[in-house]
């Protein structure tokens, strides 16, 4: 089977360490993916600020797109996922915002495509693995806090990813690749990342107490599948030493020894490769 | 909390005593939040991780909002300095999520179309005063997004610093990510930023028209039982 991909913009840019791994991991795990052609902005956390109509209608546009060529979507960014998750919410249980925002598109929209995250994929090619199945180089000593934040948890009912305050998938797959996850209390806490240019002192607050969390539960890392929570969690920390925050699909790329794998780590603002160096992860 | 008890809600001094009855049931059809529903558990404000921030925490932007202080709502911090992290909506007993109603304040002020009832009370210059910058950032995100049809983080980062003239604070770590390879210095674009742009032309007008005929409560009830 094959799957429309929609990197959303995010991954063109600032988070083009998500978008190779992303690709690398999902090929690794033998999914089969297409570009979505011609794809545009979901209008992320301002859309909804301005106007609720438009804000369901960019990423409808989207799931238009997925429609015509009739392909599951995978949504690697959280925020694009949440935002394409409900506003096909929407379209199915509102009669008449489907034709309002059917008339803004242009195009007619169903909602009839599925909206995957890599999390959810990638954990189900590791469930049907096999019970005896290791990575060629298990994660052994790493321990990690799963995070979540927002996007991918929220609204439930829209968004239908994993348990709303307990979710499960990222501690599944860190264990699967041979890592440690720890338990802690911060794995579906906000980061602030939509307000992180604009309010900066108190986003630094928000972000010190998810580090803060995560060391204290025993972590040497965050492992996350946001970019924006991504960005934010290593450029808002203000107390040393600082703890990189590293996509799942960068561990997935370790673990199963990808290449380029050391391209996209050098990427980070904090620098997670002594981490690894030092338990001989990676070279 | 004692900041933020009830009585900070003033209604014989403060910026305005004057009530827009008919506020809580705009922006339950606005928001297509159930706002009437809510008694005060404050389940909202305890799970909130921006409430230290808000001069008003979630809670109390509801009561507002039922209070019919539309004055209050216009010019608070609390509805910028909310996250949208919908936390408050996933542990609302009656399905109301906040950020939603923050967003319905947030639209009015940032297109400059606050509904007529309440606009003639408040000029929007009145309103934007503290919280130019949440919304410039929001402006620019729209207008770099309706220029390309997709984001271009630099154009946006670098519009936002200069435009608020907070432009030291993020030098080293934007000088960072432009050597990480993180912010490329070109936007990508394509003929699909034409239907973009239209869709920015259609939407409003489709929402005003939304709005007028009243939509009835128990249809926007309904439309919550999914939960």
């Amino acid at each position: 089977m094959k799957y429309a991909y929609y990197p959303g913009c995010s991954l063109e840019a600032s988070a083009g360490e998500y978008e190779h791994s992303v690709r690398a991991s999902l090929a690794a795990f033998n999914y089969d993916v297409e570009d979505l052609e011609g794809w545009t902005c979901c209008g992320a956390s301002s859309g909804h600020s301005f106007d609720h109509t438009l804000a369901m209608a960019l990423p409808a546009r989207v799931l238009a797109l997925a429609e015509e060529i009739g392909r599951d979507v995978i949504v690697p960014c959280a925020t694009c996922f949440n935002r394409l998750c409900v506003a096909r919410y929407e379209i199915l249980h509102d009669p008449d915002a489907k034709a309002d925002i059917e008339a803004v598109v242009g195009r007619p929209v169903n909602g009839s495509v599925q909206i995957l995250s890599p999390v959810t994929l990638v954990d189900r090619a590791l469930a049907d693995q096999g019970v005896d199945w290791q990575p060629p180089k298990p994660l052994s000593g790493l321990k990690v806090a799963a995070y979540y934040g927002c996007l991918l948890v929220r609204p439930p009912e829209a968004t239908n990813f994993d348990h709303p305050e307990q979710p499960q998938s990222l501690q599944r797959i860190m264990r699967r690749l041979g890592a440690e996850p720890v338990k802690w209390s911060h794995g579906i806490d906000c980061c602030g990342g939509s307000t992180s240019l604009v309010t900066r002192e108190a986003v630094q607050s928000m972000v010190g107490k998810i580090v803060a969390a995560a060391r204290a539960s025993g972590a040497e890392a965050l492992v996350t599948a946001c970019p924006l929570c991504q960005v934010n969690l290593e450029m808002r920390q203000t107390v040393k030493p600082e703890m990189p925050c590293i996509y799942f699909s960068e561990l997935v790329g370790v673990a199963m020894q990808l290449p380029g794998t050391d391209a996209w780590l050098r990427q980070h603002l904090i620098d997670p490769r002594p981490l690894l160096r030092s338990l001989a992860l990676t070279a | 909390m004692s900041e933020h008890s009830l009585a900070a809600v003033n209604l014989r001094g403060g910026p305005s005593t004057e009530i827009w009855p008919d506020l809580a049931r705009m922006v339950t059809r606005a928001s297509g939040q159930p706002v009437l529903r809510c008694y005060q558990c404050h389940k909202c404000s305890s799970g909130c991780p921006a409430a230290e921030f808000m001069d008003f925490p979630p809670s109390q932007i509801v009561r507002l909002v039922t209070y019919g202080l539309a004055d209050q709502m216009l010019s608070c911090k609390a509805i910028w300095a909310c996250t949208g992290c919908m936390t408050c909506g996933l542990r609302c007993p009656n399905g109301i999520e906040v950020g939603a109603i923050n967003d319905v304040f947030k639209s009015w002020i940032l297109s400059g179309k606050l509904p007529q009832q309440v606009g003639d009370k408040l000029g929007t210059d009145q309103a934007k005063a503290g919280n130019r910058r949440a919304a410039l950032f929001h402006k620019l995100f729209l207008m770099t997004l309706k220029q390309f049809g997709r984001m271009h983080e630099l154009a946006l980062m670098g519009g936002y610093k200069v435009a608020s003239g907070d432009l030291l604070s993020d030098i080293p770590v934007g000088v960072k990510m432009l050597f990480k390879g993180k912010l490329p210095l070109l936007p990508t674009s394509g003929p699909y930023r034409r239907e973009v742009a239209a869709m920015f032309q259609r939407a409003p007008l489709v929402t005003r028209r939304r709005l007028k005929p009243a939509r009835r409560l128990s249809e926007l009830n309904q439309r919550r039982q999914g939960r």
